[in-house]
C-alpha cells in the first residue's frame, strides 16, 4: 500500500494502483483521451503526463504505477506546457470544424446545422427552441438579417446556400413558444435600453435566473428595429411578448435616473448605441449594432459579463476553442460531405422547410460540447497552428446515412472502438490499418462501417474521446 | 491479378502451424511464401478456420513491412537505403532502377516481371549502395550499372540449373580452401566461388576440402577465399573472382611450383581495391595477416563475440566444439550452481548489447527471483538499424555460440522455454540458426534434461517481420504474442511481465554470444578489458566513407579516432574526415572534432549519441548533415508504430521542417521549431524508438548548426541536397560524349570533341555524368 502525494495531498493506495487512480483518489483531475476504466491502458494520447518531483520525469498517469514515497505535480507549468504540446501535434492532423462555419459567422452564434436537423426531422418545436435561445428574436431577424451565415454555407460551393434566414423565421413564427421561467437566483438586475441588444441582454439574464428589467424613456421596445423598413411590427411586438412571458419585466416610457437604478438593482446592463457616461461607469455595456444580429450578440456576451461579476462562484467560461477546416474546401471533400446530406447533389432551394434543411451538409462535429480533444485544447490554451502539416488531409466521411458515421480526420488513434468491439465479440470490428502516422482505424476486409459496427455502434460513439465516431442525428448542442 | 487462391494450401498451412493467435505472423509468412502476397480470399479462410479474428490479421499484416497485400513482379528488387548504401548514392540507384523498368507509378512494371521496393538494410553496408534481386545481391551498384545488373540477372536466371552436389575424393585431403560465407561475402560472389572451386577441384581429382567459413570480418575485400595446406603459411585471397579460381588451384595444389604471391606495394593495393571502379578490375590478389593494412584492420580487434573469425565453420558443430564450444556449458551444469553463473555475468561487467546497455547480470537475477512457474527466454535478433549488421553476422557466423549462451541463461535464471527471434531479412541467419537448433537437439544440448543435469530447454525459431520497433523488447514480445507490434509503458519491465503475461529474460543476440567466453575464461578476463563502467568488448559494423569497413570487434574504451584511422585506414578517396554516425537512428553524428571521444555507454551518450546496437557510419566532408538528419527521421517516422502522440505526429512534424529544409523550402523559424520539437518528442515518447529518434536531429543542430541556417538560405554547404544544386560541365570536357551517352533525360547536349553542356531544367541530378566523367568535368554546386 503506497503512500504517495499527489499535488501535495498524501494518498494511501492499493499495491499496483496507477498515479491516475492515485489522483482520482486525491480528488484531482487529470486530462486523460485514451483511456477507459476496466481497461489495459494504452499510454497512446500522453496528455495524462504528471512530473515526478524527484527525478523530474514526465509520466504518463495512466500507466505508471504508483511507488512509495512518490511526489507527484500534475499541473506545473512544465506538465501544462507538455499536455499543450500533446494537444499542438494532435490538432495538427484534425482535420474538422468544431463548428460549421454558418455557425462560426453568424455573430449570435445559432446553432444552425442542429436546428436543420431538427427541421429535416419535422420536430419543429424544438428547432424553434434552439432559434429562440441562440438568437433571442430569431422572427424579427428572419425580417432584418442579412443572413451573413448563408454566405459562410458550404452548400453554396454545390449548388445553393441553405436558405437559413428563412427556416429559422419559419420555425419561430410557425410554433407557439412555451416559455419556462428559469428557478430564481434571488438577485435583480436591470438592462436600460430596449433594442435588440437589450432585449437579448434581458433574455440571457432571465434564463440564468436573475429577476430582470427592461428599462427604457420609448413607450414601446426594439429601438431603432421599430424604424426598420421590411419589418412588420408585429412580429416585433409578439416577440418581445413572448420575452415578457418569459419573466422580463419591461419598464418602458419611464424615465431613466442612475441613482434610483443603482440603488434598486444589484446590477445594471446599459444597452445603447454609445458606451454610457462616467456616472454608468458600473455598469456592463452591451453594444446596440446597426447590425441586428451582432447586437444581438453583444447583448449575450454582456450577459454573461454582468452574471461573471455578480456570482463569484460562477464557472468562468472557456473561451471554447474551435478547431477549422478551410471554409472553402477541395471539390473532393464537398462530395464527401455530401454523404451527410439527404439532398442529392443539383438539389436546389426547396420551399418545404423540411426539403430545404434536408440540404444541409451537417459540416458541423456532432460533439461540440462533449469532446474531450476541444475541451482539453481550450483549458490548456492549444494552438492548431503550432505545428501546421506541410498537407493538410482530406475531409473525409466513412458510413452510411442515418448511421454511425466515421471521420478518420478526427481520429486521434487512441484505439478505444477498436477495444470494445474486440471486446463486444464484434465479427468484424474495428482494427488499425498500416502503421504510424499514417495508420486508420477501419473495418478489417473494406467492409463497411455497419458491418463493423453491428452491436457496439453505441458505445464506441459515447466512448470515442473526439467527433470521428458519431450518429449524424445526434442532438448534442453546442457548449 | 485475380488468380485463383487454393484454399487447400490455407488449410495445410493453419495445420502445420497451429490455430492459435499467437501464430499468425507465422501463419501469414507461410501464405506469403505460397502465394507472394497476401490474397484476402486467403486470410479470410485463416480466420474460419483458426482463432485468429478479421480485426487481428489485417491489423498484424498491415502493421509489418514484410507482408504484401497485393500481387508482386515475378522478381523482387530490393534496393537497400541503409545508412551506408545511403550516403554512397541508393536513392540515384533505386530512381535510375525505375527508370530502367520504366515504372513511374507503383512498383511493378507493366510486364510484372520486376517489382522494385526500398529495404531499410540489406545488411551489407560495406558493399554499398547494395540491391538484391531475390536471392542474388549485387553490391557497389552505380546508377549507369544499373541496366548491366538486370541484365546480368536475367541471364542469369536464364542459365540457372540445378548443381551437382560436390563429392569428396577418397583418401586424407592435401589441404583445404576456406570461403567466406557471410552475407557480405555471398553478396561479393562467394557462392559463384565456390561453384568454380568445386568444378575446379572435380576436374582436376584433387582431394581438397573447401570449407564454409563464417564472417572474417573483412567486409570490404570480399569475397574472401583463403588457402591452408597443412606445413605452409595459409595464403587469403581477396577480391576473388570466378575466373580467378584456375590459377589459384593451380598454383596451390597442381603445379609443383612454390606460389609466386602478388604483394607487392600492399598499401597502395588496397586503398585502390576499395574504390567503386576496383571491383571491376579483373584482378586478385593474394594478402597475409603481416601486410599492413591487414594487421591493423585486424590487429587492433579482440574477439570474444567474434571468436575464432575465419577459421570457424559456422555449420560444423564438431568443430565449434574443438574450438573450445560447449565447454562453458558443460561446466555450468556440471556446477550446478545457477547463482554462481548469474555472479560471474555481474562480475564481468556485461552491460546489454541491444543498445540499452543494461547490466546483464542484474536482469538475470531479476528473472530468476520473480514469481512465477512459467518464465520465458527470448533472444532478440531483430537487428533493424539501417547500417549495422552485428547479429547478423553474429548469428551467421556463430549459432553454435549464441545458441550455448542462451542455454547457459536458461540454467542460470531458471527458464525451460525459449524464442530465437531472428529478422526474416536475414535469411542465411535465419538457416544457420534453424540448423544449429536441430544440431543441438540432435546432440542432446537441447530438449529435456540436457546432458543429464535435469535442466531442459524447449528452443524455438521465430521470423520477425519487419519493424524496426520490435527491437524494443515489449514490441518484440507483443509480435511474438500475434499482435501489432507496439510497445507499452514500463515498468513492469518483460523480466517481471513479460510473454504471456510471464517473467521474460530478453537479451541481444551479441550479448548471448558473449557469455560462453566469459564463463569460460572468468569475470575477470572480460572485465579486465574495456572501461570502468563498460567492459569487455563491442562488435560494430564498420561502413561508410571508410577506406577499410567491415565487421570489428574492439574492446570498450578506444577512441573513435583509433576506430576510423587506425582499423579503417581512414577516409576513403583522399576525403576530409567529417562526422561518424554511431547508433544509427537512435543515435547521433558526432563532428570529427571529438574524435578523441572513448567508444562506451556514458561517453557516447556525453556527446548525444549512443551505442545503439553498434552501426558505425563515417561521413565526410561531400555529407550533408541536414540530409542525414533528415535520413535518420524519414527512418524512425516510417518505423514509428503510431502508438503514442509525440513520436507519431512529433516525427512527422519533424521531418516536414527537414524535408523542406532541404528542398529550400524552409521558413524563417524552422529551425527553432524543429530543435523544440525535437526535445518534446524526446522527453514524451512512450518507448525507446521516440525517445532517442530525435537524437540524430540533435546532434547535428548541435554540432552542425550552420548547414541548418544555410539551408535555410537555400544553400547547400555540401552540394548534396538535389533541391538545392546544379550540374555543369566546365571547360576541362573532352567532349568525350559518355555524360551524354548515360544521362537518362537527355539533358546533356553538344558535339564530340566540343564542351558539353548540361540543361538544369530537364536535368534530375541522377549523378550519371558525373560518375562516368573520366576527366571530372562535371561540377557540382
Amino acid at each position: 500500500m503506497p503512500d504517495l502525494k499527489i499535488n501535495g495531498i498524501p494518498v494511501t493506495v492499493a499495491d499496483g494502483a496507477t498515479l491516475l487512480d492515485a489522483a482520482v483518489q486525491a480528488s484531482v483531475e487529470v486530462p486523460t483521451l485514451c483511456h477507459m476504466k476496466d481497461s489495459e491502458p494504452a499510454t497512446s494520447c500522453m496528455l495524462c503526463v504528471v512530473k515526478d518531483v524527484e527525478t523530474g520525469r514526465l509520466l504518463p498517469a495512466c500507466s505508471a504505477v504508483a511507488v512509495d514515497g512518490m511526489e507527484i505535480d500534475t499541473e506545473c507549468e512544465e506538465v501544462q506546457e507538455a499536455r499543450r504540446d500533446t494537444l499542438n501535434l494532435l490538432l495538427s492532423e484534425h482535420v474538422g470544424d468544431c463548428e460549421a462555419p454558418c455557425t462560426r459567422i453568424c455573430p449570435s452564434h445559432l446553432d444552425i446545422p442542429l436546428m436543420l436537423r431538427e427541421i429535416e426531422q419535422g420536430r419543429l418545436e424544438s428547432a424553434a427552441r434552439i432559434a429562440r435561445h441562440d438568437l433571442v428574436i430569431p422572427a424579427t431577424l428572419g425580417y432584418v438579417c442579412p443572413a451573413p451565415c448563408q454566405k459562410g454555407c458550404r452548400r453554396g460551393k454545390i449548388d445553393d446556400s441553405i436558405t437559413i434566414r428563412e427556416l429559422h423565421r419559419h420555425a419561430a413564427e410557425t410554433v407557439e413558444p412555451e416559455e419556462q421561467a428559469s428557478p430564481p437566483n434571488g438577485k435583480r438586475v436591470a438592462v436600460v435600453g430596449s433594442g435588440p441588444a437589450g432585449l437579448a441582454c434581458a433574455s440571457v439574464l432571465c434564463r440564468l435566473g436573475y429577476e430582470c428589467s427592461i428599462i427604457d424613456e420609448a413607450r414601446e421596445a426594439g429601438g431603432s428595429l421599430r424604424d426598420h423598413q421590411e419589418l412588420p411590427l408585429e412580429v416585433l411586438d409578439a416577440e418581445v411578448a413572448r420575452l415578457g412571458n418569459s419573466g422580463i419585466l419591461f419598464r418602458l416610457g419611464e424615465p431613466i435616473s442612475i441613482h434610483e437604478i443603482a440603488d434598486e438593482f444589484d446590477g445594471i446592463v446599459f444597452a445603447g448605441e454609445e458606451a454610457p457616461g462616467p456616472h454608468f461607469a458600473d455598469a456592463v455595456y452591451a453594444q446596440e449594432h446597426k447590425l441586428t444580429v451582432r447586437a444581438v450578440g453583444f447583448g449575450k456576451a454582456a450577459a454573461l459579463e454582468l452574471h461573471q461579476s455578480l456570482q463569484e462562484d460562477a464557472p468562468v467560461s472557456e473561451k471554447p476553442f474551435d478547431s477549422k477546416v478551410p471554409t472553402i474546401l477541395r471539390e473532393t471533400e464537398l462530395k464527401e460531405l455530401l454523404k451527410n446530406s439527404s439532398a442529392a447533389e443539383g438539389q436546389k432551394q426547396a420551399a418545404d422547410p423540411a426539403d430545404e434543411a434536408a440540404r444541409c451538409l451537417h459540416c458541423d462535429c456532432r460533439k461540440p460540447a462533449s469532446c474531450k480533444l476541444r475541451t482539453y485544447s481550450a483549458r490548456y490554451g492549444a494552438n492548431q497552428r503550432e505545428f501546421t502539416a506541410d498537407e493538410r488531409a482530406h475531409v473525409q466521411l466513412i458510413g452510411q446515412q442515418g448511421s454511425v458515421m466515421y471521420e478518420p480526420g478526427k481520429c486521434i488513434k487512441c484505439g478505444l472502438c477498436v477495444k470494445i468491439t474486440k471486446r463486444a465479440g464484434e465479427a468484424l470490428g474495428l482494427t488499425f490499418i498500416g502503421r504510424g502516422f499514417s495508420a486508420k482505424v477501419a473495418v478489417p476486409f473494406g467492409e463497411t462501417l455497419e458491418q463493423g459496427l453491428q452491436q457496439a455502434a453505441r458505445e464506441c460513439v459515447e466512448t470515442c474521446p473526439t467527433g470521428a465516431l458519431a450518429f449524424r442525428d445526434a442532438e448534442e448542442k453546442l457548449g | 491479378m485475380n488468380e485463383e487462391v487454393d484454399i487447400l494450401e490455407v488449410d495445410r498451412i493453419i495445420e502445420e502451424i497451429g490455430r492459435d493467435e499467437a501464430s499468425v505472423i507465422p501463419i501469414l509468412q507461410a501464405v506469403q511464401k505460397s502465394f507472394k502476397y497476401l490474397p484476402e480470399e486467403a486470410l479470410r479462410r485463416v480466420c474460419e478456420i483458426s482463432d485468429i479474428t478479421p480485426a487481428q490479421i489485417e491489423g498484424v499484416s498491415s502493421f509489418f513491412s514484410q507482408f504484401r497485400r497485393t500481387p508482386v513482379g515475378k522478381h523482387m528488387i530490393s534496393v537497400c537505403d541503409g545508412t551506408a548504401c545511403h550516403v554512397k548514392g541508393s536513392q540515384a540507384v533505386y530512381n535510375s532502377v525505375l527508370r530502367e523498368l520504366g515504372i513511374s507509378e507503383g512498383d511493378t512494371d507493366v510486364d510484372g516481371v520486376f517489382t522494385v521496393q526500398k529495404v531499410a538494410c540489406l545488411g551489407c553496408c560495406t558493399l554499398a549502395p547494395a540491391v538484391q534481386i531475390d536471392e542474388t545481391t549485387y553490391g557497389h551498384v552505380r546508377t549507369d550499372t544499373v541496366a548491366d545488373m538486370i541484365a546480368d540477372f536475367l541471364e542469369h536466371e536464364a542459365n540457372r540449373a540445378p548443381r551437382v552436389a560436390h563429392e569428396h575424393e577418397e583418401g586424407a585431403p592435401v589441404g583445404e580452401i576456406r570461403v567466406g560465407l557471410g552475407s557480405c561475402c555471398v553478396a561479393g560472389g562467394s557462392a559463384k566461388i565456390r561453384d568454380a572451386l568445386e568444378d575446379e577441384l572435380d576436374a582436376l581429382k584433387c582431394r581438397v576440402d573447401i570449407k564454409p567459413v563464417g564472417c572474417v570480418g573483412m567486409c570490404h575485400r570480399t569475397p574472401l577465399v583463403e588457402v591452408v595446406i597443412p606445413g605452409e603459411t595459409p595464403v587469403l585471397y581477396a577480391k576473388v573472382k570466378p575466373e580467378d579460381i584456375p590459377e589459384i588451384v593451380e598454383n596451390h595444389f597442381k603445379s609443383a611450383q612454390p606460389f609466386i604471391k602478388v604483394r607487392a606495394a600492399t598499401e597502395s593495393l588496397l586503398k585502390k581495391l576499395y574504390t567503386d571502379a576496383s571491383h571491376h578490375v579483373p584482378e586478385r590478389y593474394a594478402i597475409d595477416v603481416r601486410d599492413k593494412p591487414v594487421a591493423d584492420f585486424l590487429g587492433r580487434q579482440q574477439h570474444v563475440a567474434t571468436e575464432h573469425c575465419g577459421v570457424l565453420n559456422p555449420s560444423d558443430m564438431d568443430e565449434y566444439r574443438q574450438l573450445g564450444g560447449f565447454k562453458a556449458l558443460e561446466a555450468v551444469l556440471a556446477a550446478d550452481d545457477p547463482e554462481r553463473v548469474i555472479d560471474t555475468i555481474t562480475k564481468s561487467g556485461l552491460r546489454g548489447r541491444g543498445g540499452g546497455g543494461f547490466p546483464t547480470g542484474t536482469k538475470w537475477g531479476i528473472v530468476r527471483k520473480a514469481a512465477g512457474e512459467q518464465k520465458y527466454l527470448v533472444v532478440n535478433g531483430d537487428e533493424g538499424d539501417p547500417g549495422a549488421f552485428m547479429d547478423r553476422m553474429i548469428m551467421e557466423s556463430y549459432p553454435s555460440r549464441v545458441i550455448e549462451g542462451v542455454i547457459i541463461a536458461s540454467f542460470a535464471v531458471g527458464v525451460t522455454e525459449g524464442v530465437l527471434y531472428v529478422r526474416a531479412e536475414y535469411p542465411l541467419a535465419v538457416k544457420r540458426i534453424k540448423a544449429a537448433l536441430a544440431a543441438f537437439e540432435a546432440a542432446g544440448y537441447l530438449g529435456e534434461n540436457i546432458m543429464g543435469s535435469g535442466h531442459s530447454l524447449r528452443l524455438r525459431l521465430f521470423e520477425g517481420a519487419g519493424a524496426f520497433v520490435c527491437g524494443e523488447e515489449s514490441a518484440l514480445i507483443a509480435s511474438l504474442e500475434g499482435r501489432r507490434g507496439m510497445p507499452r509503458y514500463r515498468p513492469p519491465f518483460p523480466a517481471e511481465k513479460g510473454f504471456n503475461g510471464c517473467p521474460t529474460l530478453v537479451n541481444n543476440a551479441e550479448t548471448y554470444s558473449l557469455v560462453p567466453w566469459i564463463i569460460r575464461n572468468g569475470a575477470e578476463a572480460f572485465a579486465g578489458k574495456g572501461t570502468e563502467h563498460s567492459k569487455g568488448t563491442k562488435v560494430f559494423s564498420l561502413a561508410g566513407k571508410i577506406e577499410r569497413g567491415g565487421l570489428i570487434e574492439v574492446p570498450m574504451g578506444i577512441t573513435i579516432r583509433e576506430v576510423v584511422e587506425g582499423i579503417g585506414g581512414g577516409v576513403a578517396g583522399g576525403r576530409e574526415f567529417k562526422a561518424v554516425q554511431i547508433g544509427g537512428p537512435s543515435g547521433g553524428c558526432i563532428p570529427a572534432s571529438l574524435g578523441d571521444t572513448t567508444v562506451d555507454f556514458e561517453a557516447l551518450t556525453g556527446v548525444g549519441a549512443m551505442m545503439g546496437s553498434g552501426g558505425f557510419v563515417v561521413l565526410d566532408d561531400s555529407d550533408c548533415m541536414v540530409e542525414m538528419a533528415r535520413y535518420f527521421l524519414s527512418f524512425t517516422q516510417s518505423e514509428s508504430c503510431g502508438k503514442c502522440t509525440p513520436c507519431r505526429v512529433g516525427t512527422k512534424r519533424m521531418l516536414e521542417i527537414l524535408t523542406r529544409l532541404c528542398n529550400g523550402d524552409g521558413r524563417k523559424g524552422d529551425i527553432e521549431k524543429l530543435e523544440s520539437l525535437a526535445k518534446t518528442v524526446k522527453a514524451q515518447s512512450l518507448c525507446g524508438l521516440g525517445k532517442t529518434a530525435p537524437n540524430p536531429v540533435l546532434t547535428t543542430l548541435e554540432y552542425f548548426r550552420s548547414e541548418f541556417e544555410a539551408h535555410l538560405e537555400g544553400h547547400c554547404p555540401a552540394a548534396k541536397c538535389t533541391s538545392l544544386i546544379t550540374y555543369s560541365i566546365n571547360d576541362d570536357c573532352i567532349g568525350c560524349t559518355k555524360c551524354a551517352v548515360e544521362c537518362p533525360v537527355e539533358a546533356i547536349t553538344g558535339e564530340p570533341y566540343e564542351v558539353f553542356e548540361i540543361d538544369p531544367e530537364r536535368c534530375v541530378r541522377c549523378d550519371n555524368c558525373r560518375q562516368v566523367c573520366p576527366v571530372d568535368a562535371v561540377e557540382v554546386k
